[in-house]
This record gives structure tokens, sequence and C-alpha cells, in this order.
């Protein structure tokens, strides 16, 4: 028997499945499901690094793989150019790039446009915008600030978990409850209507403070 | 004939859902149109009570679905009206008995045959409510000015919303004008605020309802009642007549109320 092209090893960073990619891709794609064939229980729901070799991939080769490893239930973590201890030479620049590193979330902005009715919650994990109401017994999340163009009735958290310097603000600003970081606040009863006009709540000197937005001062929240 | 299916709820229960239904199919049926009102309520059904059908149920919802019987052989017609009918609900299944596919099914041969079917739903927002909206074009929303009513509502639209039922209207019931004047009663432009959808009508509280419903008679076809005219103008509104709202008065006693009749208002 020849030499296996399909190998499977544990590496620090999880399952690596090593494919020598000697032979034509159909080839190996027979060899490939041969392999999975034998331990289907074992595969199914694995999450595996692929190595491909030096071999330039393209995108239709990549594809080809995706649908064999798919049908056994495998799932694909991200392929490995080259692994620490297996002398290779580096990937050619025109392997596609698989695993696109994670986004800033401080970059990150949901936009919602629609009313948040009751009951529902809309959760971001950069800014989050609401262009309409937010109703009573809606929540509304997000990792940084949250911006509602209308009336905020309902429970607002931003800075999710800790970000203490996220600030809420609402043309109409008439919350249930509202949360920075770890900080909870709700309206005091002595406050039976909102004025109506925008106002911020931001965390000042550890605690929920809400204050009438004004003109020209944006760039005074633009903190941490 | 393509008919129009209307399911009536309201998420929160007791706020008038039955008796909107009974009222507006009875307010249709008077206006000319072949009407059916459907309880969907299987296990508390009410519907039969309020119009008056309770001893002409033979064959039910849960029959027709299980295919113990044609539909037509579950509806009563109603011998006031010969336009007006109603497809009771099973007394002693629960809401599992019947599925959001039955529903749309049986949806489809109403509509084939009457002008309006209006769907009461039971109260909640789980299977029940699932099944009374699987089938529905238009559906109505029925609150009270209560804050708690009000909250309810507003969940069942986001869900209506989700389920991407175009066209929701909204009805206030059991308004007190006393108390709206006097502040201690939400009024209509608050409701609306947080509802942000069409107001297809305001039905006036009014003792006439308790009596007319546990007698099984229709206020709607009683013209002495505040509450069933409101219905009626529901009804022609539905038909696509522009009906201004009744202004939102006290219900000033019996001599007003007649003159009132008298100049046809």
């Amino acid at each position: 028997m020849a030499k296996p092209r399909v190998k499977l090893s544990g590496t620090d960073y999880g399952l690596l499945l090593r494919l020598e990619w000697d032979s034509p891709l159909p080839q190996l794609l027979v060899e490939l499901e041969e392999y999975l064939q034998q331990s289907p229980k074992f595969f199914a729901g694995a999450q595996v690094l692929l190595e491909l070799g030096n071999r330039p991939v393209s995108q239709q080769d990549m594809e080809q793989l995706g649908v064999v490893l798919e049908r056994y239930g495998v799932m694909l973590q991200g392929v490995a150019p080259m692994f620490e201890g297996v002398e290779r030479p580096p990937p050619p620049a025109t392997r596609p790039p698989f695993v696109p590193s994670p986004p800033d979330p401080q970059t990150l902005i949901h936009l919602e446009q629609r009313t948040v009715r009751s009951g529902e919650k809309v959760a971001a994990d950069g800014h989050l915008i609401i262009v309409g109401d937010v109703n009573p017994g809606a929540e509304v999340i997000a990792g940084y600030n949250i911006f509602v163009w209308g009336a905020l009735r309902g429970s607002a958290y931003a800075g999710v978990p800790d970000r203490e310097e996220a600030i809420i603000t609402a043309l109409h600003f008439a919350p249930i409850q509202l949360r920075i970081a770890g900080h909870i606040a709700r309206p005091p009863e002595a406050r039976p209507n909102a004025p109506g006009t925008p106002e911020l709540a931001r965390i000042d000197q550890n605690a929920i403070i809400v204050e009438a937005w004004e003109r020209g001062r944006g760039g005074f929240y633009k903190r941490g | 004939m393509a008919g129009r299916v209307i399911t009536v709820t309201s998420g929160k229960g007791g706020v008038g859902k039955t008796t909107f239904s009974a009222n507006v199919s009875a307010a249709l049926a008077e206006l000319g149109k072949k009407a059916v009102a459907v309880d969907t309520d299987v296990g508390l059904r009410n519907l039969d009570i309020v119009m008056g059908l309770e001893n002409r149920i033979v064959y039910d919802l849960v029959d027709v679905v299980e295919g113990r019987c044609r539909l037509q052989k579950a509806i009563i017609r109603d011998k006031r009206l010969g336009t007006l009918h109603m497809l009771p609900a099973a007394q002693t299944r629960d809401k599992s008995a019947v599925s959001p596919d039955a529903m749309e099914k049986i949806c489809t041969e109403l509509r084939a045959q009457f002008d309006f079917t209006i769907i009461d739903s039971p109260a909640g927002i789980e299977g029940g409510f699932q099944n009374a909206i699987a089938g529905a074009d238009e559906v109505v929303i029925v609150t009270t000015p209560h804050v708690s009513a009000i909250r309810d509502a507003d969940r069942v639209i986001g869900l209506l919303e989700a389920a991407e039922k175009q066209r929701i209207y909204l009805v206030i019931n059991r308004l007190q004008a006393e108390m709206v004047r006097r502040g201690d009663m939400l009024d209509i432009p608050d409701i609306l605020d947080i509802l942000a959808i069409e107001l297809l009508g305001i039905i006036p509280e009014d003792e006439f309802i308790v009596v007319t419903s546990n007698r099984g008679e229709l206020a709607s076809l009683n013209p002495a009642s505040s509450a069933g005219h409101a219905y009626k103008n529901i009804a022609r509104r539905l038909l696509g007549e522009d009906v201004p709202l009744l202004p939102v008065e006290e219900d000033k006693g019996l001599f007003k109320r007649l003159a009132r009749l008298f100049k046809g208002q």
C-alpha cells in the first residue's frame, strides 16, 4: 500500500488534517472521503485545521474540499499554511486568505430601521443605531454606544461588558432602565415626562448621568 | 369569490376579542356581507355563548381538522341574520389539536365561500395564537387603554411584523371618556404614539355589552348601544367607507342617546 495521503494529528491548535497533495484533486477527494468514512462518528461535528502543503489552492479546489468535509459534518476551522516541525517552503502568495481576522468591534455599526417592540431584543458587538422607537419592554444592547433616532422607552445597555466610556443617546429619552458597563440606573419617579429634546447618558464619577445633548460637544464624548 | 380573512388578537386576555369578533361579524352580516366568525380558542370556547349559538353546536373546528366532518357541516348559520355564520372551537380538546397548516387550509376554503372570515384568537402568544394568525390576510389588534394591555399589544405587533403580516389595525376598546378627561386613563394619542399602527376604531365602555353578551344577543344589532354603534362603524371602515371616529364623549343618559339615534348619527 502506498504512503497514506491523508493523515490526522493532534496539535496545540486542535486537530490537523494533512493532505499530501501530489495527485490530482479528484483522486485526493476520493482518498479524503475514504479516510473520513472509516470513522464517521469521530468526524461528525469535529473541528479541524486543514494542511495542504505548498501547493497553490484555488477557490474551486477549496470549495470541492469543503463539500466533502461538510458531507461528514466536519467543521473547517481554517487552513494551516505550514506547521511547526514540518519543513516546507512558505506558502505562495496566490493562496487566498481563508481565515480573516475578526474586525475590530469599534468599527462595527449595526443599524436597525424599525420600531423595536416589547419583547424584542437587538444586540450589537459594536455601536448600535436604531432609527425608530424602542418601546417599553424592548431591550437594546451594544458593546459600544447606542444611538436612538426616535424615542427610547425601553431598556438600553451600552458598553457591554465594561466599557465605561460608552454613551446612550435618544431624541426622546424616557427609558425604563439604563445600563452602561457595570452601572445601572432608572429614571427618577419625579420625572413623569421627558423633555422631548435629545438627551444623552454617560458615566460621570462612577454613576450614570443624563444630560441634554449640547451642540458642539460631540468631541467631548469621544473618550477612551 | 375571494373574501378577506381577518384575525382578531391582543396578547392579553379579557380585552374584548371575542365580543369584537362576534359584533363585527354581525355588523358585516347586517351590511349584507356573508360573514363567518371562527373560534380558535380550543378548550376555552366562548364565541358561541356571546353569539347565542351554543345550543346549536354539533361539529367543531377540531372535527374538521381531524376529518370527522366536512367544513360545511360544522358551520352554524345564524337564524337572526341569514348572512351570519359561526365555526365553533372544540371544548374538550386543547390548542395542539389544530396546527397552523390546518388553519391555513381551512382559511383557504372559507375565503372562497365568505366575504369575511373573522378569526377570534385565544389570549397569549403560543400555539393557539400561531394557529389563529396562520391564514390571516389582515389582523386587528384589540387593546384597552391600560399600560399592560398596550405592552402586550406591542409584543403581538412585533410578532406579526416578524411573521410578515402587512395589514395590522388597532382597535381601542372600553375607553372611558370621563377617565380620559380627568387624565386618569391613557389617551388615544399616547397609545398611537407607542403602537404606531393604523387606528380602525375606538369602542366606548358600554354596560350594554355585559347584558347583551350574557344573553347571547349582539350589541351591534341594537341601535341603543353606543359600543354597538362603534362596532358598526368599524365594519363600515373595513368595507372601505370613510367613517369619522365617534367623538369621545361621556354617556349622557338615555335621553341623549335617543336624541343621537333620531339624528341618525
